[in-house]
């Protein structure tokens, strides 16, 4: 089997099972773990619902952080604003929102009813991927700087803090001139995502870089589960923790 | 920024025997002890919290001890790093493969010996967690990293001393039953000689109300205690004090669950002896905490209520069934949240709306309520050989009490109460520290 075949068609199948199994084994190692006493940290607020909202908010807007360091609160929104966007710009802009829904009610896609063309469209997802990519390009690259130039933040940091930040930067770097050069035909693109999802892959699109971006992407997906990256997650538990009623 | 800064504060250790006497045995392998303790301790917050941390740095201008003593090592994230690399060396498969280069290092005494001197620099305050953008809460880590010493035998001089106080006369200060009578006799004189009414500060009786002061508010906070057996008799309550439950501070909190356990105990029992509906806490942060958050899980569930006397009083101002007069109280007021009061255990409102009913200009600092720095001595750390320490951490809180330009410097906390009248000398203010019942006691109609 050549490398590009392996590389393109069977890893993403180990990359999504390591990436599952290991979400799966975090959740299993925190679940086991005893339950901690009541560490509330209050204020907390009094009703389910209100409770509910406030974690939200803690775990998405971080207010706090914006009275602690506004420059750093700004950064870790656009990141992460920027990161999702980037990440679903790769295939997933017509799904499930705009097509599968409208379709479902027995309508057109939604930018059909908008009267907005396929090929605005196709612009408007391409401004908006370029725009989004830069952002987070920008924003590791923020968090990699401070990490060397605030003496605070340079003393708490190890080797793999530099290096994951590192490896970020290299895939984010790669993926960014694709996008905005338009190196990959953004439709086949599409086309090789949804045939890994459907189980059928057919062959990626032909280059050099994008299979460099492909497979360094694979990889850090499956050591995701497995780093201080899993705070996606474990701030919503340590949240709901703190807010104890 | 200096590495090692601080790294000369260190609290006394107790004696050998000072620690048997509280069933602690000093071991001499330390090492695997202290492996073999956190083998066994598999606790979800602690796990989530060494696991999240990003080492962003938002916490370290947040921690007064690391403002105060610039050792990035009292960086609420570093503190935390004295035991995630242990964590991680021993029971990681990252850690135990690549070492120093995920931030992993074995476990020795030499850590040992930096974990007791730095878990003993942080007030357990808890505004790291406030600030940080995934909630982690340091002082778990602390109380985490303090527990291991203790069951290695490492416990400080000041901490042993209070606690086997407590057990041997029922309070921190080891106030005997008779002296403890003395005292109540006096405080009583000292009323009726102000108001010229018969008030009774009673001890060990049958009543409805068990209240619980912290026992200094039997000598240097004598006005706290004035002012609450004034509101008591105001509000024509069934009270009484405790000479076996004489201690509303709880240090068990700060090194060892067994004693906090065993010193809330204490509380429980008495109540239940003494037939008590309601268990009334005085004005104690952190005794505050345990009993509001921790009674339960510690002694299982009770039937009486546990309520705070600023609770208390909060609902007597509130329903008018006790009169005030805030023109007894004109000088400019400002308040210190404690920290286990605030963030610890969300007494935040109930003390504003009491000062600003009884004294006339209130005044709020900031920052304030759950982001309120703390006075420096928290965490079991109000000793005379951190004295340097507690004053260079302090000055965050000397700066905004500074800034209302309040000439009385109210708090509800009798840790703040000792440290604070310090702290104002130490950075020149003219401030006289108070309790809240004490402001309360003052402008009580009777």
């Amino acid at each position: 089997m050549d490398a590009v075949v392996f590389v393109s068609r069977v890893l993403p199948y180990v990359t999504l099972l390591v990436f599952g199994a290991g979400w799966v084994y975090r959740f299993f190692s925190w679940a086991k773990a005893r339950p901690p006493r009541k560490i509330t940290l209050y204020p907390v607020p009094q009703t389910a619902l209100a409770t509910s909202a406030n974690i939200l908010k803690k775990a998405f807007i971080f207010p706090t952080l914006y009275t602690a360091d506004k420059f750093l609160w700004l950064a870790t929104i656009l990141f992460l604003v920027g990161l999702f966007l980037s990440v679903s710009l790769h295939a997933f802009i017509n799904y499930p929102a705009t097509t599968l829904l409208p379709n479902a009610l027995g309508l057109r896609d939604l930018w059909s009813l908008l009267g907005i063309s396929t090929v605005t469209r196709e612009n408007l997802a391409h401004l908006l991927g370029s725009i989004s990519a830069i952002l987070v390009l920008i924003t590791v690259a923020f968090f990699l700087l401070r990490r060397f130039a605030i003496p605070e933040v340079k003393y708490l940091s190890t080797f793999s803090d530099y290096a994951s930040l590192v490896y970020l930067l290299v895939i984010i770097s790669i993926g960014t001139y694709l996008r905005l050069f338009k190196i990959v035909d953004h439709g086949h693109l599409k086309a090789y995502l949804a045939s890994i999802a459907s189980l059928s892959p057919i062959a990626p699109p032909d280059n050099t870089l994008f299979l460099i971006h492909l497979t360094l992407a694979q990889f850090y997906l499956m050591y995701l589960p497995f780093n201080k990256a899993t705070h996606s997650m474990s701030t919503l538990i340590i949240q709901k923790m703190e807010q104890w009623r | 920024m200096r590495i090692g800064a601080a790294e000369s504060y260190r609290m006394h250790p107790a004696r050998t025997e000072a620690l048997e006497a509280l069933g602690i045995r000093p071991q001499e392998e330390k090492v695997g002890k202290a492996l073999e303790f956190l083998e066994k301790f598999n606790n979800r917050a602690l796990i989530l919290f060494l696991e999240t941390c990003s080492k962003c740095g938002a916490c370290a201008e947040q921690c007064h001890s690391y403002l105060g003593t610039e050792d990035p090592k009292n960086i609420p994230a570093g503190r935390a790093n004295l035991l995630r690399k242990v964590y991680k060396r021993h029971f990681t498969l990252a850690g135990r493969l690549l070492g120093s280069l995920v931030g992993a290092e074995a476990l020795t005494e030499q850590v040992l010996e930096e974990w007791y001197r730095y878990f003993y620099q942080c007030t357990m305050c808890r505004r790291c967690a406030v600030f940080c953008p995934f909630g982690i809460d340091t002082a778990e880590i602390t109380a985490l990293a303090r527990q291991v010493l203790t069951s290695l035998g490492m416990v400080p001089k000041y901490i042993a001393d209070v606690v086997s106080n407590v057990h041997k006369h029922g309070n921190n200060l080891g106030i005997p039953e008779p002296a403890w009578r003395n005292s109540c006799e006096f405080l009583e004189g000292e009323i009726e000689e102000e108001t010229g009414k018969e008030v009774r500060i009673p001890v060990n009786e049958k009543a409805d109300i068990l209240y619980v002061p912290p026992s200094a508010d039997m000598f240097t906070n004598a006005d706290t205690m004035i002012g609450v057996a004034k509101v008591f008799h105001a509000a024509g309550a069934d009270w009484t004090t405790s000479t076996y439950a004489s201690e509303a501070a709880n240090f068990g909190l700060f090194y060892d669950v067994n004693a906090m356990k065993l010193l809330n105990k204490r509380v429980v029992d008495e109540a239940r002896r003494l037939g008590a509906k309601r268990v009334i806490f005085g004005e104690c942060g952190h005794g505050w905490r345990v009993a509001k958050n921790f009674t339960e899980a510690l002694n299982g569930k009770v039937e009486f209520e546990i309520v705070n006397i600023l609770e208390y009083t909060t609902e007597l101002v509130r329903k008018g069934k006790i009169k005030v007069d805030p023109t007894t109280n004109q000088d400019p007021v400002t308040y210190h949240d404690p920290c286990n009061m605030a963030r610890g255990a969300g007494l935040i409102e109930e003390p504003r709306e009491i000062l600003r009913s009884v004294v006339q200009d209130f005044r709020e600092m900031s920052p304030n309520r759950e982001m309120s720095f703390c006075c420096g001595a928290g965490g079991g750390l109000l000793t005379e050989e951190l004295m340097e320490f507690r004053m260079k951490i302090s000055k965050p809180k000397a700066e905004s009490v500074k800034a209302t330009e309040a000439k009385i410097l109210a708090s509800s906390c009798a840790i703040c109460k000792a440290q604070l009248p310090l702290v104002m000398d130490h950075y020149g203010l003219e401030v006289k520290v108070s309790g809240v019942m004490d402001l309360v006691g003052k402008a009580l109609v009777m």
